[in-house]
């Protein structure tokens, strides 16, 4: 047996250090890795379940095609055959833009990049999409408010007096992040949780705020009306720092707890309980989750809160920082999040055109000239993932030709018209970052290929032949086939920063350029160079208030809906989206989809717990097991998302495509819905 | 005694299940087998209490009861590790362990027919190594170390039953941890939802025990009119000698492996089961043998080793859990034995029996919860049955018995069922 280092390369904040334990070319176990600070116990329960999904009898390992009845082996040569003619087919006929490349966020890695250069610079532009489905809304309010996407080393979250997950659930997000946070209340620190759930991470909170859903920034701008009022505020830190403060200070006025409590149901006294703590418990770690900021109204939401932390000094110290994004391992990267999510500005010859990943569906159908004909899809699962479901599903109905290039039969792999076999984690090497912690890290190659399974870069390669070119051709543009080429590459990135795959073999290196306690020079990025509470981006570039202000979310509150339940969408601790699931261990640990709602709400439609019932809306439905828990606040419904539309709960048929206020992120939790009873079971 | 064992820490187990991940990876476990499991604390949230989870499997207790119990003697335990390792080769499949087990640790394989458990990664302990669980726990929650024994642990999950688990937990106190809150957004105070609890034992799924010892509460009581000889028809001796073979296979039929039945009798010395089971073959062959020859010394001996069955019939459910107050339960078989006698002889001494059994009976209800019509019903049927018999020999106007021990029978056989739903297994899920 022979152990090797790698990490997980998932869309996760912890993005482990993992030791993986190889036997005849086959996985056969997965250890921690302590030299990684942030996750020295080893991974999660996904990152465990490696060993069945490696070896999986599920796994697709041939190139398929879409027959009457039901999808057939074919060879490699018959698969690319049939999309370069089509390719050249849909070129010649209505434009290169008639193809839709898609691409997600399934696997990362340095090699991606590749993708991307077929088809810009090989097959002469497809169309892409803009924008990003997660995170985006907050990137771009931290940006345009700190001037950088950092945070301190997770580590550090051990020095903080007061810790507040606001809208963040660790214990099933970012599992090791439960680690420092533990010892840090180990050492008397206080735990405050804002969120509609009382949620796993919440166990040890001194206070929980229970608002609804789309509400934070209410809350927020009323605990800065305290904090100002009281003097709870870090005067010689806003002096220093803070651009904005005395227009910020008198727009808050107004903002009294109990116009706040009124918008989010939270009483006055916890919101003040909450100003209490933030403006005497120090150094403060406010952690914001990504889920809050999925709305119409989320940057401005998260310049909030982020507020808070400004006026309060809680920045650049240890303990003390804004905790919603760490992207200073993303050292390779020439454009960092958000920007690189902006729609594509300047033509460089090559004709390009984008379309809201937010609204994949409805753009998809909307596009015209050219019409789109033909969709690639890789390292993504967009029937699932991608707001309104249904509109989705008819816009890839509607396309002639789709190309899913997967590991599993995802919902997205069924609508194909052809089927390549994507590799895994443990096929091909590359190099990840993290958004959390502060590593480089290696994804080695450990097995060979399983089955007749090519690495992205070749199938690319193999195609760009079927178009005619040749590897001479190819070779400033492509990745050459081989390990040794892709070693090559990954060394020639790493000897930028004078480091060596040799290094990253032995483990985890903290990236270049580090700075621990982000901020700790006090320098931000921002057009001011200080910290923009008034930032007059936020008008120019997204038409938003420059200050950070509460707007109801769309479609949330009006008065007359016949949906009168929040739905919310968040991550579970099973899943990395709809990832994992489909193994047999994470199946019988997730249990089958539920609909969690309160025993009040259930009651009030007649459902039992175990009931069948029917969610639906004026997007879609479906029928899901009700479980009944206080843990839900009255009036919200929860459906964790990225279950298949094969495994029964495809929560996105719910939503709608939209984009947030900043960011071009998509505001899919803007959800409400009704549910009523199908089925007793008892 | 300091010795090695699990460390488990309330205060850091987040309910991620990676050690159940970790398990099956080491184990190759099939879903839905799982040989560890996490146990969650108010998993509904009731607002004003704390919540809490525990990732438990076998704690390889020093005095294992999973092992003292088993009738096969699947169990034994490695000196040098401790671990208290299961053969599969040797099970039977009866599930004994799983009710001796206080922390529903044995686990029944139906498509095995055989126990599966938690073996404390023996063969990694053996080579210096710890078990895959807290080898893998993301949290430092669970991990293996130097423990002290003590014989049970009063902790969130686990029983008042002295095992002296492997296994120290701590940290308990989060478990009153309660954040300052808004009860108002849970709507806790208008409604009265509670967590289901599903009982570990349940009568419609132990129905060839329920026949098992129902029959052998009736055979020994009927055996004990045997003393007339001479009186009994030739058709009642056949009778007789039939039942006792259809007990006989009642009780093969809950076994996973019936062609492994003798290995029930192999653990006499400490097992309650096997000792049941001996008796019973043993009170078999005799009580046959007289009711075929009329030995009058046999018929004694034959009474003694029924009698003593039915008291290792009911030292078997020592290990269970008692949902009832009564000191015996109304079923006891030894009370029908009696009863059915008296019955039957149209004796005296059925009246202060029936009147034993009655109160026992009501008294137990009178603590009982809800009942649905049909319960009622059932619940209304048994106590007829033992009412009019016992006003039929109270005042002497019983002449034909025949209807009144089929009417006993059918109330017993009830009382019987009832019984079963009246005990459980000591068990985490209960205890948190």
């Amino acid at each position: 047996m022979k152990e090797f280092i790698t990490a997980c390369p998932r869309n996760c904040y912890s993005t482990c250090s993992l030791v993986v334990q190889v036997e005849n070319n086959k996985v056969v176990g997965i250890k921690p890795l302590p030299l990684n600070k942030a996750t020295p116990f080893g991974g999660c329960l996904k990152g465990l379940s490696y060993v069945e999904r490696a070896n999986s009898p599920d796994r697709i390992l041939y190139p398929q095609r879409k027959t009457n009845s039901g999808f057939k082996r074919i060879t490699w040569d018959e698969a690319l055959d049939t999309i370069a003619e089509r390719l050249i087919h849909f070129r010649d006929i209505y434009g290169q833009q008639s193809v839709l490349f898609y691409a997600a966020s399934g696997m990362a890695g340095l090699l991606n990049d590749f993708s991307g250069k077929f088809w810009r610079h090989v097959y002469g532009g497809a169309t892409t999409v803009y924008g990003n489905l997660c995170w985006p809304a907050g990137l771009e309010a931290t940006r345009l408010t700190l001037g950088e996407n950092k945070h301190n080393v997770p580590w550090d979250l051990e020095n903080a007096k007061l810790i507040v997950l606001w809208g963040k659930n660790p214990a099933e997000s970012n599992l090791h992040e439960m680690i420092p946070l533990h010892n840090a209340l180990d050492k008397g620190a206080e735990l405050i949780v804002i969120d509609p759930r009382r949620n796993q991470s919440s166990q040890r909170a001194s206070l929980l705020l229970q608002p609804f859903p789309s509400t934070d920034a209410a809350i927020a701008l009323a605990v800065a009306n305290i904090l100002i009022e009281k003097s709870w505020i870090d005067n010689d830190f806003i002096e220093s720092h803070v651009l904005g403060f005395n227009r910020f200070a008198e727009h808050v006025k107004p903002f009294t707890p109990r116009w706040a409590s009124e918008i989010s149901g939270v009483p006055t006294n916890l919101i003040e309980k909450l100003a209490w703590y933030i403006g005497n418990v120090k150094p403060m770690t406010l952690i914001p989750g990504y889920g809050m900021q999925r709305y119409t109204n989320g940057g401005q939401t998260v310049r909030a809160i982020l507020a808070l932390s400004v006026i309060t000094g809680n920045i650049g110290k240890p303990g003390a920082c804004w905790h919603y994004a760490n992207l200073q391992s993303y050292v390779f990267d020439d454009v960092l999040e958000p920007l690189c999510y902006y729609p594509p500005e300047k033509p460089d010859g090559i004709i390009r055109r984008s379309i809201s990943t937010a609204r994949l569906g409805e753009d998809m159908l909307a596009t015209q000239n050219p019409e789109l004909k033909m969709i690639w899809v890789e390292r993504g699962n967009p029937l699932t993932q991608n707001p309104n479901t249904g509109k989705v599903l008819q816009a890839f109905r509607k396309l002639d030709f789709r190309v899913v290039v997967e590991q599993f039969m995802t919902d997205t792999a069924l609508e194909a018209d052809i089927i390549l076999p994507a590799k895994n984690m443990f096929e091909q090497s590359d190099i990840i970052g993290s958004y959390w912690n502060p590593y480089i890290q290696l994804k080695q190659k450990v097995v060979e290929p399983a089955g007749e399974v090519k690495p992205e870069t070749e199938i690319y390669l193999l195609l760009a032949q079927k178009l005619g070119f040749t590897e001479a051709d190819l070779s400033q543009v492509l990745l050459p086939p081989g390990d040794d080429q892709v070693d090559k590459f990954l060394e020639s990135r790493l000897n930028e920063f004078n480091l060596s795959l040799d290094d990253l073999k032995k483990g985890p290196i903290l990236a270049p350029g580090l700075q621990e306690i982000a901020f700790s020079d006090f320098r931000f990025a921002t057009p001011s160079g200080k910290i923009e509470l008034y930032s007059e981006q936020v008008q120019s570039i997204w038409g938003e208030n420059p200050l950070p202000v509460y707007k109801p979310a769309e479609e949330l509150f009006h008065n007359q809906t016949p949906y009168p339940l929040f739905l919310m969408s968040p991550n579970t601790k099973n899943r990395i989206h709809s990832q994992f699931n489909n193994l047999k261990i994470i199946s019988m640990l997730s249990g089958g989809p539920v609909l969690q709602m309160n025993p009040i709400d259930a009651t009030k439609r007649g459902i039992a717990n175990g009931d069948m019932v029917e969610v639906f809306n004026h997007r879609g439905s479906f029928t899901v097991k009700a479980q009944l828990t206080y843990e839900v606040r009255v009036g919200c419904v929860v459906i964790p998302n990225g279950w298949w539309r094969t495994q029964g709960a495809p929560v996105n048929v719910l939503s709608e495509g939209r984009e947030t206020d900043m960011g071009h992120g998509s505001a899919f939790h803007n959800n409400r819905v009704e549910v009523k009873l199908v089925k007793h079971t008892k | 005694m300091s010795e090695k064992g699990f460390i488990f820490d309330y205060s850091r187990c987040v309910g991620c299940h990676a050690c159940i991940v970790a398990c099956y990876n080491q184990n190759h476990t099939e879903p839905p087998m799982a040989w560890r499991m996490v146990v969650n604390g108010n998993p509904i949230k009731i607002p004003l209490k704390g919540f809490i989870n525990l990732s438990i499997a076998c704690n390889h207790c020093v005095d294992a009861p999973c092992m003292v119990n088993c009738p096969a003697i699947a169990y034994s335990k490695d000196e040098i590790t401790g671990a208290i390792v299961h053969d599969h080769l040797k099970c039977i499949g009866c599930k004994y362990c799983t009710w001796a087990c206080p922390y529903e640790t044995p686990k029944f394989n139906p498509a095995k027919g055989v126990i599966e458990k938690c073996n404390f990664c023996n063969d990694l302990l053996k080579e210096g190594g710890i078990p895959a669980c807290a080898g893998a726990c993301p949290t430092g929650a669970l991990t293996y170390g130097d423990i002290e024994i003590e014989p049970k642990l009063s902790k969130p999950g686990f029983p008042d039953v002295e095992t002296s688990p492997r296994i120290n937990a701590i940290n308990d106190t989060v478990e009153r941890a309660i954040p300052e809150m808004d009860i108002d957004a849970t709507g806790y105070q208008q409604s009265n939802y509670t967590e289901h609890y599903t009982h570990r034992i349940r009568a419609s799924k132990e129905m060839p025990l329920i026949v098992f010892t129902f029959l052998s509460a009736v055979l020994v009581g009927w055996f004990i009119t045997f003393y007339r000889f001479e009186k009994i028809s030739s058709f009642y001796r056949i009778a007789f000698i039939f039942l006792l073979a259809f007990a006989g296979f009642a009780s093969l039929l809950h076994l996973g492996k019936p062609l492994r039945a003798y290995r029930a009798l192999l653990h006499v010395k400490s097992s309650w089961l096997s000792r049941e089971i001996a008796l019973f073959g043993a009170f078999a062959l005799l009580s046959s043998i007289f009711v075929l020859t009329g030995t009058v010394a046999l018929f004694w001996f034959a009474l003694l080793v029924g009698t003593s069955f039915l008291i290792s019939v009911e030292m078997v459910y020592h290990v269970t859990r008692k949902n009832y107050r009564t000191p015996i339960h109304s079923a006891n078989t030894l009370l029908t034995a009696v009863t059915f006698a008296s019955l039957i002889l149209i004796s005296k001494e059925f009246v202060l029996f029936a009147l034993i059994k009655l109160l026992l009976y009501l008294s137990r209800h009178a603590y009982g919860q809800k009942v649905d019509f049909k319960r009622f019903l059932l619940s209304l049927l048994r106590f007829l049955a033992l009412l009019l018999p016992f006003v039929g020999i109270l005042f002497g106007a019983i002449y034909v018995i025949t209807p009144f021990v089929i009417l006993f029978l059918i109330g017993e056989f009830i009382d019987r069922y009832e019984y079963y739903t009246n005990i459980d297994t000591h068990n985490p899920i209960q205890n948190i």
